[in-house]
């Protein structure tokens, strides 16, 4: 090993051949001046393109909502109901180790009445009434499929990209990409709710920023005292003592600068400037109770329960109007494999109207234009039967192969069914979309491309869509 | 320079390229990261049958077409006219790339051909030397031979180091290094009175052999070893692995060689006479997250966990990233996809299903007993093995035998003695109320439950069950319910429709989610299966017969058990005959029954039963009839005779039909003796205190190896060619005289000539002093890597490291003693543009502290700190209802520690892989998700957030304030105040500083005695109580230490 840069001879030559002239400062990360690690972290400017959408609402459905008691309908299957699913559909298909001790595969028809509405005439079971009342904003993509079959990876892999554990997930990419729209506020923000007997376990990794910097990780507000870890000061302290802390921190921290002149103190000043400019906005932007009665009733009765699916979608809404970039909601009740037609109906009953109250709220303030919503789960289920299917019960197991998602506002098409699945409700016959197509749409609605977001880590580029994802052009507007 | 324009390109003056043109450091990175994408390693991948990577491909004719490099010359150089070719069908890389090279990037290659293109080995694969120290010129500087390698650097490029840090700075900067605690104030006061010119090795050598060091160094390889207390995926339920934790603090503080400690954690389990602590040692390689999901095809995850140990193992001690050639060879280092299943062979042949369980532990284990328990339990084994050869010696009289055969067989007396220990038939004529009689005792029928109603058929004998989707029939808890120390039998009737995979006849045993825990009867491969199962298939016994079942005819199944926990003390026989057998699992030696944590339970057990498992394939439409149970082994002769197959008048008449021997045994089985009472006794004995002991995973190989193959695109089904172990040969070869299996792949990566393993951890620990390593890139040294700032420092220090038989300690004191490390961090006026990274360590380093030094120094300088060294994880503040938000399962609730748990060092705090302790992921500890060697160091308003409102630090600073007033009785303000400032941050504050410490402490005074109610609401903070006789000076002060935790001062390496 005898070569470095020894032979560099002046100032002006080090500094020009390591920073400026191998083009490392893009990002302003890079500035080892031994390593010829030319590349910055993500190729071109952002937008890379016109963006329709400024910011993102997903309307996660944990558990895997079942796409043929919902939208996908199905007739052939009530007429079906109780044979055995042909195995020309079913194939050799995998199946999960939930049912894969059962000897049948009885057709189970949906329970739920379906009928066309709105001008675009897109089919909505009764369960949803509510939703029915907005179809024409929406985009259906009925050809969604995935490539787990289990909750973990599906969830894992529809927020990250990869179905293991540690990449970055979604939202973390977009605030990686887009940078920071609210000074008071963080890119990300994540909202639980709970479903009504059944719940999928969610995990703090799913809004995790992997391997980029920790501060495109997203926040989880919750309902309750502190929205986030910490943000209130402790009993106690009072605003002005914090304020006059803080004042005091400011000028310890610069004596110190004098010393050292290390810059980062200068970034650490900021840090808690931000944070308390954090614990001002943020009991504010939370506080629904000034909302209009109004207002409040388009997200049903269930909008003064802190912590419920509806007032987390009224605080989407007020996020959206603050600029938030990427608001992510879980609902965790939708895995139904039995007693599906009761549980089905009461996760409905949860999410119906507040998504519906969410898209018309939205829609009366001129926000949908530019905010994308995204309502859809990790899977689909079964068109057969998971245990024994009765005169009036049924359960589905997870299924990979064909789901529902919905799209509405940012650059989408209205009213717009894409995607066809088989008579069975079991394969997709056109227009599959893969859950890297669909990534890809979402950073394309942004006005990134999916494949110049890169994260070099541990000798590769990452990305959001692995080395995959194409953009579905057809549903853009 | 070289005017090349009659060569089709200028080499342009201004883009300042270095004099030599390093093909290391200046071409392979631009190769590697725009051109080995599709002309690389990975062979799918290579376009046009051109490799860029290696000597031969860069320099000869590809096809008809010409050289790719050819030295001196640019113009027939077709690799480098293709990138300047204005064409878009021609230029490299290609649009859809979208990858491209930037002027100066040609120009550097243009150069390198100009100058002859001179190509080398990659840097990091060939065996490090040590190079002759440099010249330099400031000869007084240097304490050590590091600081020529970093002096001569600074040297030819005109700087000068810094000068050194105060001794109050260095001193809490050395203790925070090795020991992850700040210095106590009388440390610093000997430490500044002590003029002597050792005294800072002195200090090193006290550090270094405090037991807080291996903490510290533990907290590192936590997030190396990917450490969690729970499984992760869905179900993400604890697991005991803190032994592990144990186990590394003490090596560490043993300072056990690195070679040993690497193989150890790989091999352990493999070395002669492998110890408790050497087997502990490889939990390291079953950290990995683990999946439980009900609907989970076990076997998929098995792989992924040995894919996870094959890459962990790589990056953790070899730093290459070899996960990338799981689907496809590596695209820029050369490790083909077959290499990766090579070394994927070395960790294939563990004891596991792929799924853990819930509840217990997930196996291969290793008991843990304390040397008292294990004595008495030897002892214990010894009086059964005696007892087990005296009952097997008893003898009678052959003329006695003979009488009492001849009275045996009259009467059916035979037959009489046998229905003495008949515990259960079931012949299943017809169902009353859901139930089948029981003809032995009527109190205990068999219930069949089922979605759907369950029919019988025409069985052997009258009717039969017909076993139907998701129908079962219980016989209830209290009937067979065995031990492995109990003898039993059992004998069945069954119509098999079908050749079956695998199905359950009768199982007395818990859910798969519950580790099969307790006794079962298969059919696997058409084969008859028997197991019996602490926590299968690593403690329990498993016996396949060796010739399959017949089917779609009536055949009675039988077998015995002598309650020896051993497979041979089991024995089938089909229609009475018996039929030999092969024991697939052999290791039984704790407790069938079933035990849990209520907590625990997602499957209820239900007791012994035939029919549907829930989720397991049942015998679907075959027959079930004349159900026997048995609370004793039956001998040969008498399942022959209960078969019908043996007639009484033969055995009776024929003296040559059984040995004496088996006769013998008959007559023993209708004995009771005191040997055999004794025995059963001690057996029982034997089993609670081995059973109630706990357990840690472990490696542990399999005696028969499992077959490894690639694997297409890694997925775990799809098998290509079989592969057997070996290591990347382009590293270093695997030599014969390695053994063949872990331990060979340990002692190969730490073999003396392996080029990696001692520059890697030489780099971390580096990384552990200055924030960063000599190569940046801790996890990739391939070359995609970043290339050493100080290659020949790196070098030196590697060799070094071995030469001194692998001295970690002695490596950290090393560095610790340079002049460069003891610089002063502050940044320079002449630094700031020219090398603001600090990669050419003209000062000292600087950067915020790890999150465990943050908490850590918080309690050490209060006192709250608890001194106890390893144990089980604890709970400290979290924010109230985080995990059960997260999760519906009733072990996702957090139970917050008390007492002196909430005090602990921040590495015992409990990882949850789903939902990390908030305080520790917000200040950028690594997911754990899997094998990780460098932490993120960022700033957000988050971190602010806890800094000043998480309650430990406001508790931590009343403790502070409060121990000042009791110690020092007596004492001026400012006296007060400057106590505090250097508790917190090892130095007394400056004249500046302290005046503005003043005011605050005098505004906060002023405002706590205006408000009595928030003093003492503010004195509450946290769980600790102490005394307080006057509580206004006590919240000033308070409030003054917590502020000080909130500046750079507290929270950064100075």
């Amino acid at each position: 090993m005898e070569i470095k840069f020894n032979n560099l001879k002046s100032r002006r030559e080090f500094l020009s051949n390591s920073l400026t002239g191998l083009g490392a400062t893009a990002l302003g990360t890079l500035t080892n001046p031994i390593s010829n690690t030319f590349r910055s972290h993500s190729s071109g400017k952002i937008p890379h393109f016109a963006p329709k959408a400024k910011r993102v609402i997903f309307l996660f459905q944990a558990g895997g909502p079942s796409q043929m008691d919902l939208f996908d309908y199905k007739p052939l299957l009530n007429q079906l109901n109780g044979k055995e699913i042909p195995e020309s559909i079913r194939g050799k298909q995998r199946v999960s180790g939930m049912v894969s001790a059962q000897g049948k595969f009885p057709i189970a028809g949906s329970h739920f009445k379906f009928n066309q509405y709105g001008e675009s005439g897109s089919w909505v079971s009764d369960l949803m009434p509510h939703t029915a009342e907005i179809v024409d904003d929406l985009c259906f993509i009925k050809s969604m499929n995935t490539n787990a079959i289990n909750h973990d990876p599906g969830v894992t892999f529809i927020q990250s990209g990869s179905e293991q554990t540690g990449r970055p997930s979604m939202g973390s990419w977009v605030s990686y990409g887009l940078g920071s729209s609210n000074k008071n506020l963080p890119d990300y923000v994540v909202l639980l709710s709970r479903g009504i007997r059944i719940q999928t376990t969610l995990k703090s990794t799913l809004w995790g920023n992997g391997f980029l910097p920790s501060h495109h990780q997203g926040v989880q507000f919750r309902s309750g005292k502190d929205v986030i870890h910490y943000l209130n000061n402790p009993n106690g302290v009072d605003k002005i003592k914090r304020r006059k802390a803080l004042d005091f921190i400011q000028n310890m921290n610069e004596i110190e600068y004098q010393t050292s002149l290390d810059k980062e103190i200068a970034t650490q000043i900021k840090q808690y400037e931000m944070a308390y400019r954090m614990q001002m906005s943020v009991p504010d932007v939370t506080d629904v109770s000034k909302e209009k009665d109004k207002i409040k009733e388009m997200y049903g009765p269930d909008v003064n329960v802190p912590g419920s699916f509806a007032a987390n979608c009224l605080l989407a809404r007020k996020l959206a109007e603050q600029d938030v970039n990427f608001i992510q909601l879980y609902h965790m009740g939708w895995d139904h494999h039995f007693d599906l037609p009761s549980r089905l109906r009461a996760s409905c009953q949860q999410t119906d109207q507040p998504v519906a109250g969410l898209i018309k709220d939205l829609k009366m303030r001129g926000l949908l234009e530019d905010t994308l919503i995204i309502w859809g789960g990790e899977f689909g289920r079964t068109s057969f039967s998971q245990g024994t299917l009765t005169n009036n019960n049924y359960g589905r197991d997870h299924h990979p192969r064909c789901f529902t998602v919905w799209l509405a506002g940012g650059g989408v098409k209205k009213g717009l069914a894409y995607g066809h699945t088989d008579e069975f409700g079991y394969n997709i016959i056109q227009d599959p979309v893969h859950v890297h197509d669909l990534q890809a749409t979402i950073l394309h609605l942004l006005g990134i491309d999916h494949e110049r977001l890169t994260y070099k880590h541990q000798g590769r580029y990452y990305r959001l869509t692995d080395v995959h994802g194409k953009v579905v052009k057809e549903i853009l507007a | 320079m070289t005017n090349c324009d009659d060569q089709g390109y200028k080499i342009k003056e201004d883009f300042n390229l270095p004099d030599i043109v390093d093909y290391n450091f200046h071409i392979k990175p631009i190769l590697s990261d725009r051109c080995y994408k599709c002309h690389g390693p990975d062979v799918q991948e290579r376009k046009s049958d051109l490799s860029l990577h290696t000597n031969e491909g860069l320099f000869n004719r590809i096809g008809a077409g010409g050289k790719p490099i050819v030295p001196f010359n640019i113009k027939k150089s077709e690799a480098f006219q293709r990138i300047i070719s204005d064409d878009p069908e021609e230029v490299m890389p290609p649009a859809d790339s979208k990858l491209t090279l930037n002027d100066q990037e040609i120009a550097l290659i243009a150069k390198w051909i100009d100058q002859g293109a001179k190509w080398k080995e990659h840097w990091s694969f060939s065996k490090p030397a040590k190079a002759e120290l440099p010249n330099i010129v400031n000869k007084d500087w240097a304490f050590n031979e590091i600081d020529h390698f970093i002096l001569s650097d600074l040297e030819q490029k005109g700087l000068n180091p810094s000068l050194s840090a105060d001794k109050e700075v260095l001193l809490r900067r050395a203790t925070l290094d090795i020991t992850g605690l700040p210095p106590t104030l009388d440390e610093i006061k000997e430490f500044e009175n002590n003029g002597s010119n050792s005294v800072f090795e002195k200090t090193l050598d006290r550090l270094l052999e405090s037991k807080a060091y291996g903490e510290r160094m533990a907290s590192d390889w936590m997030d190396i070893a990917r450490y969690a207390d729970t499984h992760g995926y869905l179900d993400d339920t604890h697991r005991e692995v803190w032994h592990w934790r144990n186990w590394v603090i003490d090596a560490f503080n043993d300072n056990l060689p690195y070679d040993d400690f690497v193989i150890w954690q790989l091999a352990g389990d493999l070395l002669q006479d492998a110890t408790k602590n050497q087997t502990i040692a490889t939990a390291f390689n079953r950290l990995h997250r683990q999946n439980q999901e009900g609907g989970i095809i076990a076997e998929e995850y098995r792989v992924e966990y040995v894919a996870d140990r094959v890459s962990t193992t790589a990056k953790a001690f070899m730093g290459i990233t070899m996960e990338c050639a799981r689907c496809h060879d590596h695209k820029y280092d050369p490790i083909s996809q077959k290499e990766f299943y090579q070394m994927a062979a070395f960790f294939n042949n563990s004891f596991e299903l792929g799924r853990a369980p819930i509840g217990y532990e997930s196996g291969p284990t290793m008991t843990l007993i304390d040397d008292i328990k294990a004595q008495n339990i030897d002892s214990i084994r010894q009086i059964i093995q005696d007892l087990e050869y005296q009952v097997n010696d008893i003898k009678v009289d052959i003329g006695e035998l003979n009488q009492w055969k001849k009275n045996a067989l009259e009467d059916q007396n035979w037959r009489t003695f046998i229905d003495q220990n008949l515990k259960g038939f079931y012949s299943f004529e017809s169902l009353v109320d859901s139930k089948f009689d029981n003809h032995i005792h009527s109190k205990n029928p068999a219930h069949a439950i089922s979605w759907k109603p369950t029919h019988t058929a025409e069985g052997i004998n009258g009717n039969a069950i017909l076993l139907e989707e998701n129908n079962a029939v219980l016989f209830g808890k209290e009937v067979g319910n065995f031990d492995r120390t109990d003898a039993f039998s059992m004998s069945i009737w069954v119509y098999l429709n079908e050749k079956y995979d695998d199905a359950s006849i009768l199982d007395n045993c818990d859910h798969k989610w519950h580790a099969y825990r307790g006794y079962e009867m298969r059919i696997v491969d058409g084969k008859l299966s028997f197991r019996m199962s602490h926590n299968y298939p690593q403690n329990a016994i498993r016996v396949d017969s060796k010739s399959d079942l017949p089917t779609k005819k009536w055949i009675q199944i039988t077998f015995t058990y002598d309650g020896s926990s051993r497979a041979n003390g089991i024995h089938f026989y089909f229609d009475g005959t018996p039929i030999s057998s092969t024991p697939v699992f052999d290791d039984l030696f704790k407790s069938i029954r079933h035990d849990y944590n209520n907590d625990m339970v997602v499957m209820p057990y239900f007791g012994l039963k035939v029919g549907s498992r829930m989720n397991d394939p049942t015998l679907l439409r075959s027959k079930i009839d004349e159900f026997k149970i048995y609370d004793r082994e039956l001998s040969e002769i008498e399942v022959g005779l209960l078969s019908g197959k043996l007639s009484v008048n033969k055995l009776a008449d024929d003296d040559h039909l059984f040995t004496t021997e088996q006769i013998q045994k008959w007559y023993n089985l209708n004995h009771d003796n005191s040997e055999d009472n004794q025995l059963y006794k001690v057996r029982e004995i034997e089993n609670d205190l081995i059973t109630d002991t706990e357990e840690v995973m472990v490696m542990q190989d399999h005696k028969s190896v499992n077959s490894t193959y690639v694997l297409n695109r890694g997925i775990y089904n799809q098998r290509l060619e079989e592969v057997f172990h070996d290591a990347p040969s382009e590293i270093l070869e695997f030599t014969e005289e390695l053994p063949e299996n872990r331990l060979g792949l340990a002692k190969w990566i730490v073999h003396p000539d392996h080029p990696l393993t001692s520059r890697v951890v030489v780099n971390r620990i580096w990384q552990m002093l200055f924030g960063k390593g000599l190569v940046t890139t801790p996890d990739d040294f391939g070359n995609q890597g970043a290339l050493p700032s100080h290659p020949e420092l790196l070098d030196w220090l590697a060799v070094d490291l071995v030469e001194n038989d692998w001295n970690i300690k002695g490596l950290i004191k090393k560095i610790m003693l340079s002049h460069t490390y003891q610089q002063s961090s502050n940044s320079r006026s002449d630094l700031e543009d020219f090398d603001p990274e600090n990669i050419l360590l003209s000062r000292g380093p600087r950067y915020r502290l790890p999150v465990e030094m943050i908490r850590d120094q918080a309690l050490a300088s209060s006192g709250l700190l608890t001194a106890k060294i390893g144990g089980p994880s604890v709970k400290p503040y979290q924010p109230e209802g985080l995990w059960a938000e997260q999760a519906f399962q009733a072990w996702a609730n957090y139970e917050q520690s008390e007492g002196e748990d909430l005090y602990r060092r921040t590495l015992y705090t409990y990882w949850k892989r789903n939902t990390p302790h908030p305080f520790l992921t917000t200040f950028d500890i690594s997911d754990r998700a899997t094998c990780t060697v460098k932490r993120n160091i960022t700033s957000t308003p988050t971190q602010s957030l806890m800094l000043l409102n998480y309650p430990v630090f406001h508790e931590a600073a009343r403790r502070l304030a409060e121990k000042n007033l009791i110690e020092i009785v007596q004492s001026t303000t400012s006296k007060r105040i400057e106590y505090i400032f250097q508790s917190l941050t090892g130095r007394k504050p400056s004249k500046r500083e302290q005046s503005t410490l003043e005011n605050f402490y005098h505004s906060e005074k002023e405002s706590f005695m205006k408000n009595k109610s928030s003093t003492n609401e503010y004195l509450k903070i946290g769980e600790y109580r102490g005394t307080t006789d006057d509580p206004i000076e006590l919240a000033a002060l308070t409030s003054l230490g917590h502020s000080i935790m909130n500046t750079v001062n507290f929270y950064m390496k100075i």
